[in-house]
């Protein structure tokens, strides 16, 4: 079915001429950094919280069980739900930081500890028997152990921060933000540059979760090689 | 150095696999042989503390233990420096880890992945790891299983140049290697309680 109707479906070549036209500007690449940094901050605190909380969780039965109800509470809370709180207690520019900090946080340490706690109990006990210290046990054991659950929760939790961070920044509406071009766009009904920040936003993603998985495979390449 | 074992009592339910053991370790090989099943990694779990007796008396186990599993206990995805690495940390020595390796004919696998290496190869790391550890009590379960008649020699060789003033314990099913290493050899019934 053919809509011949612009305001409904931008035709691709006018959202790539329009994605072009936005890459000349520098408010785009302004807006583009301000929602990459916060995204990234909150991406980066969420994942680090998770494995030192999988880290210790895997270690003390009573702190994975006091984690539990947290844990399951983050995941399941629809993400509008903690949106609109946080705009309570937040200014909207720290939003999308704290959005994707909260997505995030649940997926790491979920994958994390299950990886931890499936670490071969007969490696654990030679390390045991050899007064291996735990940083090299992390080192040698769990970091090799734990590389499919840890990039599993990247790619998911990647994906999910830039989801969640943007529409976070759409609801708060912070000044110079990508959320804000997405806003501009759908008050003023221009749904190809509606499309183009889309694109521009998908590509920045995939960008973002290949340069981190890159430098995860990169340094697990260093770790098999020492 | 003398480690003695007295009346160790171990039982998993109703099974009882240790009934009242006695055993002394001094220095030198001491080999322990006995049909499977009769308890014989079960008396070295509980040597090495891994795993508690019901009873008896464990006097002059050293702090530090090297062991060899009856598995290897390798990382596979780390190659065989990483593996040493891990268990000797400080104490790990490149040369006399390459020394040790030309003698178990492995001379090309500090750098490989253990992953990459064959059952056989694998075994001997587990035992270079073994050897390597500045430990005064050896515990070597079964370390020359799955090995050729000559390969099993040359490891064997590497096991009595580098037992010198150690006590070592071996488990194995091949009297012959008790013989190879001029080992005092137990029987592991005769160790049980009546």
């Amino acid at each position: 079915m053919a809509l011949h109707q612009p305001l409904l479906l931008s035709s691709p070549f006018r959202v790539a001429e329009r994605l072009f036209a936005l890459l000349g500007e520098r408010a785009f690449y302004a807006a583009l950094g301000y929602s990459l940094r916060r995204i990234a901050l909150g991406f980066f605190a969420g994942f680090l919280l998770g494995a030192l909380l999988a880290m210790l969780a895997a270690r003390l039965p009573l702190m994975e069980a006091l984690l539990r109800p947290l844990m399951v509470t983050v995941k399941s809370v629809p993400v509008a739900s903690f949106i609109i709180l946080a705009l309570i207690w937040l200014s909207a520019r720290r939003l999308s930081a704290f959005i994707a900090f909260l997505m995030v946080l649940p997926i790491a340490y979920g994958n994390l500890l299950s990886g931890l706690k499936s670490t071969p109990t007969q490696l654990l006990e030679m390390a045991r028997l050899y007064h291996v210290s735990w940083g090299r046990r992390l080192l040698y054991i769990q970091l090799p152990h734990i590389k499919p659950h840890l990039l599993s929760a990247l790619t998911l939790a990647l994906g999910m921060s830039w989801k969640a961070g943007v529409a976070a920044e759409v609801i708060g509406i912070p000044t110079g933000s990508i959320g804000e071009q997405l806003y501009q766009s759908k008050v003023y009904f221009d749904l190809t540059s509606l499309y183009a920040w889309t694109v521009a936003i998908v590509l920045v993603s995939v960008l973002f979760e290949k340069a981190v998985l890159l430098a995860v495979r990169l340094l697990y390449g260093r770790l098999e090689r020492l | 150095m003398s480690i003695t074992l007295s009346n160790i009592c171990k039982a998993y339910g109703e099974r009882r696999v240790l009934r009242g053991v006695t055993l002394d370790i001094p220095q030198g090989v001491t080999c322990l042989m006995g049909p499977s099943g009769c308890g014989k990694t079960t008396l070295l779990r509980i040597l090495t503390g891994l795993e508690a007796p019901d009873c008896g008396e464990i006097t002059g186990v050293p702090a530090r233990i090297a062991m060899v599993f009856q598995e290897d206990r390798l990382v596979d995805s780390l190659t065989v420096r990483a593996n040493l690495r891990l268990a000797l940390g400080a104490g790990y020595d490149p040369a006399d880890a390459q020394a040790l390796l030309n003698e178990l004919d492995l001379p090309d696998a500090l750098r490989r992945t253990v992953g990459a290496l064959s059952g056989g190869m694998k075994r001997r790391v587990a035992l270079a790891r073994a050897l390597l550890y500045d430990a005064p009590l050896l515990v070597l379960d079964e370390p020359f299983k799955g090995l050729d008649e000559t390969t099993a020699r040359q490891c064997m060789d590497a096991l009595a140049r580098r037992a010198a003033g150690r006590a070592v314990l071996l488990v194995t099913h091949d009297a012959q290697e008790g013989d190879y290493l001029h080992a005092r050899t137990l029987q592991m019934e005769k160790l049980q309680r009546v």
